[in-house]
Parts: C-alpha cells; sequence; structure tokens
C-alpha cells in the first residue's frame, strides 16, 4: 500500500500560505505603525536619557520592519510590495492609536506631549508583537523552521523593549498626571 | 469527516512541503534482518496515540495542544481503515487526546485539558461521547496514561505528576503557571511533609520577587513541617483500574512522574513507563534513569487494593535512591530536598531501566509467533530534550526509537533505530525523528510506528513542527 500524505497536497499547502501571506501585511503594518508612532513621540522628547533609549528603540523597529521580507521568503513567497500600502496603512493605524493614546490620557488628566507619546508608543509595541509572534505560530504550524529563526530574536527583543517602554512611562507618570509636566 | 489525504506514488516521499520534514524515506531506518519499514500516513500534526480495532482498523491521535502546547492544531481522532482509507471521526477539546483503544464497540480516549484529564467513551456506533472518569488532577507538565482493557474485561489508566519535579515552578511556565497557576500535585496517601519549600523567582509578578512553595502546593503557598497532607483517590502521578463505565474506580499506585505507556502482558502482569526527572532549576536532579515499572497491586481481584503503592514520585529515582544522593546532584540548577517525612514503602526496583532523558512513551507488547520476540515488550522512546533539560552532553542522543525489552531479565535490544543515534533530522537524513507509540496489527505480522515529528531543541527553548508526523509500519519480509 503506498504512503497516504494528509494536508500536503499542492492544494491545501498553497491554500494555508496564501492566508499566512494576508497575516504577514498585517504583521508588516502593525510593526510599521509602531515605529511610526516611536519616531513621531522621539521628536518631541528633550529629556536625554530617555531620547537615547528611544533613538536606540527606533533603529531596531526600522530593522525588525525589514524582516517582514525574511518571513515571506521563508514562507516560499515573494516579498508584498510596500510602498503606498503600507505607508497608508501604518498612517491609519498610528492616527488610531494616537486617538486612543489621546483620549485616554486627557481622561487620566495627563499632559499632552512625549508622555502621551510614549504611552501610545507602548500599546502599538503590544500590537507588533503579536504579529510576529503570531507568525510564529503558523510557520510552527506548517513546519518552517526559517520562519522561527526569524521570529524569535524579534519577539524576545521587542518583549524586552516593552519592559523598557513601561519603565519609563511608570518613573514619568507622576510627573506627568499630577504636575502636568513632560520631559 | 473527509479529510485532504492523497496517495504518493512512491514508497521514498522526497520534495514534502513541510521543510522542516521534506523527506521521509523507510531506507534511513534500521530494523533487525527479516523485517522491511514501510511509510504508512505522512503529515500528521502532533500524534499521541493510536489503538487497534481487531478488524485491524487503526485510531490515531493528533493531541491538539502537546509539547510544547504551542500551535494548537485541532485535537482530532482519526480512522485508518484496513482498506487504506483515512478520515476523521471526531474533535476532541483543547489540549487534547493522549491515548485511544478500542473496547466493546467503542474508543475509550484519555483526553488532557483545563486543571484536568478525563477518560471519554465514544460509541463506534452512534458516536455519542461520554466521560467516564474525570477530573484526574492535571493542569500541569505531565500526561494521562493508557487506557488500556485487560482480559478482566477492566480499564487500567494513569496521570502523571503536574509539577515537573516535586514542586510547581516556573519552569512550567506555559503549561501551568500562565494557565493554570492554581494547579498542584495530589498524594494518593496521606503524606506528612519535611517543610522544605523550594525559593523561585516569581514571573507573573511585577517584580520577580522570591516565592516559596512546598509539594502538593500550587505555586507561590509555602509547606509546614509535619503538615499532613489528604491522599486523594483521584491523585495525582497515579494508575487505576475501573469497569468500563467508569464505576469502581480503584487506585493501584502512586508516585509515578509520567505513566505514559501502559501495557499488559499476556500472563495479565501490568507494566507502565516512566519518565525521569529534569536537571534543571529550582529543584534540579541529575541522572534519573526513565524506567519501567510492574504494578503488582494489579495481581490483587479487582476491588481488594486497600493501600496503593508507591514507586517514589516526587521524593526517590528510579534507580531508588534518594533525589537528593550525591549520585543525583545536578551540574546546574538547586539540589533537591526531601519533601516527604516517613513516606510509603518504595515499591521497586524497575522492571526495566533506560538511559535518563531517553522519555519512554508507549508501549505494547507482541503476542505473535510469527514477529517473532514473542513475550517482549516493545517500547517508544520519544528522545531526549536535552540542552533543556539536562547540561549532560552524554544526554543530547538517547531515546529516538523503539526498543525490545525482555521484563524478565530487565534488558532491551533495539528494534527500530536511525543508522546513527538521535533524531534523523538532525544529520540530515529522512528516517526516525520522534516515537511516541507503538502497537501490533492484529494480523500480527506488522508493528505500527507513530512517530511524532520534527522538535527542534535549544538551551531555552523547544519547537515542535506541525505536518511532519509519521506513520511507519515494520512488517515480517
Amino acid at each position: 500500500m503506498m504512503p497516504l500524505l494528509l494536508e500536503l497536497d499542492d492544494d491545501t499547502w498553497s491554500s494555508q500560505v496564501d492566508r499566512v501571506e494576508r497575516w504577514l501585511a498585517t504583521s508588516r503594518m502593525l510593526q510599521a505603525a509602531y515605529a511610526r508612532v516611536l519616531e513621531s513621540t522621539l521628536n518631541g522628547v528633550a529629556e536625554p536619557h530617555i531620547r537615547s533609549y528611544l533613538d536606540e528603540l527606533l533603529e531596531v523597529a526600522r530593522e525588525h520592519e525589514n524582516r517582514v521580507d525574511d518571513l515571506y521568503r521563508a514562507f516560499g513567497r515573494e516579498p508584498a510590495a510596500v510602498g503606498t500600502v503600507r505607508s497608508t496603512a501604518s498612517a491609519l493605524l498610528a492616527m488610531t492609536r494616537e486617538a486612543v493614546g489621546h483620549a485616554e490620557g486627557t481622561a487620566g488628566g495627563a499632559a499632552s506631549g512625549p508622555w502621551r507619546g510614549l504611552r501610545e508608543v507602548l500599546l502599538s509595541n503590544v500590537d507588533a508583537i503579536a504579529g510576529f509572534a503570531v507568525t510564529e505560530q503558523l510557520g510552527l504550524a506548517l513546519g518552517v523552521p526559517a520562519v522561527v529563526d526569524v521570529t524569535m530574536p524579534v519577539v524576545r527583543r521587542k518583549t524586552q523593549d516593552q519592559l523598557l517602554l513601561q519603565e519609563y512611562l511608570l518613573e514619568m507618570a507622576s510627573n506627568a498626571v499630577l504636575r502636568g509636566r513632560d520631559f | 469527516m473527509a479529510l485532504s489525504v492523497v496517495t504518493a506514488s512512491t514508497e521514498v516521499l522526497d520534495g514534502l512541503p513541510a521543510p522542516a520534514r521534506p523527506r521521509v524515506d523507510p531506507g534511513d531506518v534500521a530494523v533487525p534482518d527479516g523485517f522491511e519499514v514501510t511509510v504508512a500516513v505522512v503529515g500528521l500534526s502532533f500524534p499521541t496515540g493510536m489503538g487497534f480495532d481487531t478488524d485491524g482498523t487503526l485510531y490515531l491521535l493528533e493531541g491538539g495542544s502537546t509539547w510544547p502546547t504551542r500551535p494548537y492544531l485541532p485535537a482530532r481522532v482519526l480512522r485508518l481503515s484496513p482498506e487504506g482509507d483515512l478520515d476523521e471521526i471526531a474533535e476532541e477539546t483543547l489540549g487534547g487526546p493522549r491515548g485511544v483503544c478500542v473496547h466493546g464497540g467503542a474508543l475509550f480516549i484519555s483526553d488532557k485539558g483545563g486543571y484536568s484529564s478525563r477518560i471519554v467513551r465514544r460509541d463506534l456506533g452512534t458516536g455519542e461521547r461520554t466521560v467516564v472518569v474525570d477530573d484526574l488532577p492535571d493542569g500541569g507538565w505531565h500526561e494521562p496514561g493508557g487506557p488500556i482493557f485487560g482480559t478482566d474485561g477492566l480499564m487500567y489508566f494513569g496521570q502523571g505528576s503536574v509539577s515537573q519535579n516535586g514542586v510547581a515552578l516556573p519552569q512550567g511556565f506555559t503549561v501551568d503557571l500562565a494557565k493554570h497557576p492554581h494547579a498542584h500535585d495530589v498524594p494518593g496517601q496521606d503524606v506528612e511533609l519535611t517543610g522544605n519549600t523550594v525559593q523561585s523567582y516569581d514571573p507573573t509578578s511585577p517584580y520577580p520577587y522570591y516565592v516559596e512553595t512546598g509539594p502538593f502546593k500550587p505555586f507561590g503557598v509555602p509547606a509546614s513541617p509535619g503538615e499532613v497532607v489528604r491522599g486523594e483517590l483521584k491523585c495525582s502521578s497515579g494508575v487505576w483500574r475501573c469497569r468500563p463505565d467508569g464505576s469502581g474506580l480503584e487506585l493501584l499506585a502512586w508516585g509515578i512522574r509520567n505513566p505514559y505507556g501502559m501495557a499488559i502482558a499476556e500472563d495479565g502482569t501490568l507494566y507502565v513507563s516512566d519518565n525521569d526527572f529534569e536537571e534543571t532549576g529550582d529543584r534540579a536532579i541529575a541522572g534519573d534513569p526513565d524506567r519501567i515499572w510492574r504494578i503488582r497491586t494489579a495481581d490483587l481481584p479487582f476491588g481488594t487494593v486497600t493501600t496503593p503503592d508507591w514507586f517514589g514520585f516526587p521524593d526517590i529515582c528510579g534507580d531508588g535512591l534518594p533525589a537528593w544522593h550525591e549520585s543525583h546532584l545536578p551540574s546546574r540548577g538547586t539540589p533537591a530536598k526531601p519533601l516527604i517525612r516517613n513516606p510509603p514503602p518504595w515499591a521497586g526496583p524497575a522492571a526495566y531501566l533506560e538511559r535518563p532523558h531517553s522519555c519512554m512513551t508507549k508501549m505494547d507488547f507482541c503476542r505473535s509467533d510469527p514477529f517473532g520476540h514473542r513475550g517482549r515488550l516493545f517500547a517508544c522512546e520519544w528522545g531526549t530534550l536535552a540542552p533543556l533539560n539536562s547540561p549532560n552532553p552524554d544526554d543530547l542522543q538517547n531515546g529516538f526509537k523503539v526498543i525490545a525489552v525482555d521484563v524478565a531479565t530487565g534488558t532491551a535490544e533495539d528494534f527500530v533505530r536511525n543508522v546513527r543515534p538521535g533524531p534523523s533530522s538532525a544529520q540530515g537524513l529522512a528516517g526516525i525523528e520522534r516515537p511516541v507509540d507503538c502497537k501490533f496489527a492484529p494480523d500480527g505480522r506488522s508493528l505500527y510506528v507513530l512517530d511524532f515529528g520534527v522538535v527542534r531543541v535549544e538551551e531555552a527553548g523547544m519547537f515542535s513542527y506541525a505536518h511532519t508526523g509519521v506513520l511507519w509500519r515494520i512488517g515480517v519480509r
């Protein structure tokens, strides 16, 4: 009796990779949005130490955005053209994040400016982490080790960055909320 | 339910779409002279167990959420007919099924998920699903074992320990602390505690301060010297029997860390496989052998076991030495201290001892003269998780084979293995990865070996790849 192949035929497999491809577009958009909000926040920060940390985070964020191309290739697909699509998507998402952050920040009595921006960065990084982490699960589910090679270090670094962002958000919270001061 | 199944055109499968296992080749699998290896099914996702019906129909389990717990793929019960048709007959709940057997026109399936494990009966005629045994303490590290049926018509099954090494600790973060923060071991007899606790960081806290945890306690709850924890019929690390409807539940043994494999010899003797402590973390134990226990209380008439046998968990290693003995001191992590004061008598020695971290899983006795090896216990070795669970370089290649055990002498020989030790993918070959179950076909001429698939293990994690599971057939030539 010849071997049976379970869900390994071309049609089944390619339809699943098609779905992965759509998720990769989402993942790229989330990371691009994070980088955009981070850059926008960084521009308003005067405090030299926080500025230095955020500057490094921005460099890493752009590098991670480029790694999405490697994920397309790992799944056997060519990276999608980004250009306008990415810019539009990330701009839209950034605006959404900003609106959310602004509304919540105002409700909490916080000042406008970098502290509020830091909160938006924190939220958008959570989304962007999920983008890569979910992609990792898809790589495992389709038996693609090269995906994990990309996502593991990215998720780890972004999780570490999240701790840093949270620390500065909390460290500066009393100044921002009680005294209406920024940094 | 219809599955997407196609027939391969050759025995050697090349160019498979999952890069983790692009090739499957029986030629890379070594078996004794007189036997041949063929491939039955490729593309299974995290298969965990299987069982034959008397007509040769084979039921296969895809485990859902397994080792590690993500990604989850559907926890399916598949049916492979003697004619070679494969379909899906059911889907179990999250986490998923672990063992299956056929008895009295029904499937009996052990399921893991949530804070407990259970035994489910699925009627093969009506499809009706009934939980016949529930609330076996779990939500932690180890697995339900069995079920299997004896010639006495009774069902035998097990449940592994909740904690990895005797105390609920952060090593099992994704399994227990994140999902089941209240999970803890439960003893099968009253035990008095020494009061020793284990210190560890709490990864769920905003500040990772030390917490203390005692045995048979949820993470972060200490034990007191002289404290008595009451034994329960439904304990962790236990082995039971009952009638097929779940009535008459009888605890035969406890203190078995992971009784995943269970098999009954032709003379009616019950054997259970078990996995060793791990050399990692805040209660680290080195050099504990994997083992197969003989459960002597199963020889007693049904309903007469008043005191279950105790096989050592959480304090005694497979060789009968305490976990804090100098031969078991770890080269990394914090050494173990005694947890139980005045423990019950140890029910060892083991019927068979295997190299540490071989990860012995499911088993089956050969009852066939045509196959040869009649009376031998064929036991799967899923394979090591070193360097994750052991820093010892000697442990890196343990397991990854099926052995034939002579339970009378405590010796074994390799029966199915790769040409070189270790998982085939690590050698660039296309043979065995991680055997999780083996069962003899009712015709007595072939042994089926269920291969879990490709798992990558690193110092800080493990990754299992779906669609890489394989069902192998070892037949008499």
